[in-house]
């Protein structure tokens, strides 16, 4: 069966193939097998090269390295898109700390206006309404450190 | 000889300079926050003091603890590396009265160097050049515009409260100067609450050039020549080389020399750097002098083949250097490129997590100074830079091919950084050709495109051993997790 997954907002399907290497479900393309070194290192081997690779994953991320460069890819049934908290709200899109709330909870906001200012490593971000309407909460507090992806604040649409 | 030395930092830099104490047989003590228990410059020195909660303004910023600290441990002395404590002169006059060298400058230079007014008058008074300009307190706007013509344009108005190119206008033209002046002043008394403004010239794309000057404990000053700074994205440096690609043997003379006055004119100490904005005609301007030890002092390290460090030690206790500064010469090319937790896709905003897996490679002529370590935690408290790698090599072409050799055989998963990135702007034309300005990276990579997903990237993540649906997205977010339960989240794929 296809595994999919997401990098840059685009998703990747990849199947095993009868003899057990892995290839591209959706065209006709080359080969690439994963194997294993005595040692423990992993090796993508491909008909062009066979070259050293790193893989770590945790539950929502699988972290690449080969050929040079690192990529993150997110398996595609378990993530929950970013930046979309339940009931319509916003995220922190960067680890922090919230500084200051910027209006009060039952305020009417515009789009794009500054709801709160979260700082992180000598940066300060404004967090801004998606959508005007009213502010019905905020899900974090001045003073306190939140992870990437954590809700922040309602907005409920006019 | 100083005997004991407090490390008064976090990161690479405390590392680093714990390194060069072990070689001079220096007793070190290392000092951590509580979020940095387990970090590698609290492992690496010889004894380490725990300062207080995460947050720097109770840890290492917190002069009380540092000096209780230093006390406790019976230090005699204090590296302050860069940023945190080390352009504090009330703290180094504190250092002193209980008996702890401030290894570093005096009081005195720091507080003239580290104020932009007194350091302007005071090189105008050593003939250092300055960017021609116009400060006054009260100067009216007939008179500003009088001064502006006199300078030419454009011209570059300046809140005297400002930093960080908050309150900065350009004005290209004599018909725009009244409005902007307007605008100028009400954004000053909105942010600043000061409408003072002052003008310079505007250097249109300027180079950032830096002299690396010290002063030895008998007060002999010299250079060590300059470091290239101008690849730059908003205002904070990521890659640095030396020589500079625009200096020859005759600019490097005269920028030398003018470093040598202007660290000359404060009677400087130690090791500091002077920075100069280098204009495309070959004039250059002091910009400020920094009373530290650099970020990106290796490279010089590396070109002339002295330990700054181990230089800054023996002038703190007196004793004269190693090398003759007189028999010095650069060889070769060396250049810096910073690691930091950042992601460069998305405006560079900073990133955390935990360093699941780093190999690091090891090439010759190729040195990386770390702060980071597998399992460290990178959390949201301090800087985001977590290594420095820099290559060696005899020409700038060569020393650029090691250092993205060395990028791309770097591995560090398990936090964003801009490594992939770095790359990129190695490989850039315009790096290539040496012709570097501050704005290059604004103007080459605006936006900056991630590399394409190969088949074997993709291969290896459908290798990956599914995971159980995990409490990550659930997390409180009142807290983070600590690096441990992080860390048993991981699973390795070479342990299956």
């Amino acid at each position: 069966m296809a595994k999919k997954f997401r990098y840059r907002d685009q998703e990747f399907s990849i199947e095993k193939d009868k003899s057990g290497d892995w290839v591209n479900p959706e065209t006709d393309g080359p080969s690439v097998s994963i194997t294993r070194t005595p040692g423990g290192s992993l090796r993508a081997k491909s008909d062009h090269a066979d070259l050293p690779a790193y893989a770590i994953a945790s539950a929502d991320q699988v972290w690449v390295h080969v050929k040079g460069r690192a990529y993150v890819l997110e398996p595609v049934q378990k993530s929950r898109r970013r930046g979309k908290a339940p009931g319509g709200g916003l995220t922190a899109p960067m680890p922090g700390q919230v500084m200051r709330h910027l209006v009060n909870v039952g305020d009417k906001v515009e789009e794009g206006e500054a709801l709160l200012v979260i700082e992180a490593m000598k940066m300060q971000l404004e967090i801004k309404a998606p959508h005007s309407g009213t502010l019905t909460r905020f899900l974090a507090e001045p003073g306190e450190t939140v992870p990437a992806g954590t809700a922040l604040a309602e907005v409920a649409p006019e | 000889m100083i005997r004991k030395v407090l490390v008064a930092n976090r990161g690479e830099i405390a590392v680093r300079v714990m390194r060069s104490l072990k070689e001079l047989g220096v007793a070190s003590v290392a000092v951590a926050s509580e979020a940095d228990i387990n970090a590698p410059h609290a492992l690496a020195a010889d004894e380490c003091v725990i300062l207080g909660p995460a947050p720097a303004s109770e840890s290492y910023l917190n002069t009380k603890a540092l000096l209780k600290a230093a006390k406790d441990t019976g230090c005699d002395a204090l590296h302050p590396g860069y940023g945190f404590v080390s352009e504090n002169a009330s703290f180094t006059e504190e250092c002193e009265k209980h008996g702890i060298v401030f290894i570093g400058p005096s009081a005195e230079s720091m507080r003239v160097m580290g104020s932009k007014t007194a350091s302007r008058a005071a090189m105008t008074d050593a003939g250092v050049p300055v960017v021609p300009g116009f400060h006054s307190e009260k100067g009216s706007d007939d008179e500003l515009f009088e001064k502006a013509k006199e300078i030419g344009w454009p011209i570059l108005l300046k809140a005297s409260a400002g930093g960080g190119g908050k309150g900065m206008r350009v004005v290209d033209k004599p018909d725009a100067f009244a409005s902007s002046l307007e605008l100028c002043r009400s954004e000053a008394k909105v942010s600043f609450g000061d409408d003072t403004v002052y003008l310079e010239k505007y250097v249109t794309n300027p180079r950032h050039v830096e002299i690396q000057v010290f002063g030895d404990f008998e007060g002999n000053i010299f250079a060590l020549g300059e470091r290239e700074c101008s690849v730059q994205r908003r205002h904070q440096k990521i890659i640095e080389e030396s020589p500079s690609p625009a200096v020859d043997a005759n600019l490097r003379k005269r920028m030398s020399a003018a470093a040598v006055e202007a660290a000359k004119a404060v009677a400087y100490k130690n090791a500091g750097t002077v920075e100069f904005l280098l204009d495309e005609d070959g004039s250059f301007y002091f910009l400020e002098m920094n009373t530290r030890l650099q970020v990106e002092h290796p490279v010089t390290e590396m070109v002339y083949g002295v330990d700054l460090v181990a230089a800054q030690v023996l002038t703190a206790s007196g004793k004269p250097l190693t090398f003759d500064p007189k028999t010095l010469a650069p060889r070769g090319h060396a250049i810096e490129a910073r690691v930091y937790a950042e992601d460069p896709a998305v405006g560079f905003l900073p990133q955390s997590g935990t360093v699941a897996l780093l190999r690091e490679p090891m090439i010759p002529g190729l040195r990386i100074d770390s702060g980071v370590a597998e399992g460290s935690e990178v959390g949201v408290y301090y800087d985001p830079m977590l290594a420095k790698i820099i290559a060696w090599a005899e020409t700038r072409e060569a020393a650029t091919a090691r250092l993205r050799a060395a990028l791309e055989q770097y591995v560090l998963l398990g936090v964003q950084t801009n490594v992939n990135f770095l790359i990129d702007v190695l490989g850039h034309p315009t790096w290539e050709s040496g012709k570097l300005t501050t704005g290059f990276l604004g103007q080459a990579f605006d936006p900056w495109t991630p590399p394409e997903l190969p088949l074997e990237a993709l291969a290896l993540a459908g290798h990956a051993p599914s995971q159980k649906s995990s409490t990550h997205e659930n997390r409180s977010s009142t807290q983070l997790p600590t690096p441990w339960q992080e860390w048993g989240a991981w699973r390795s794929l070479t342990e299956n």
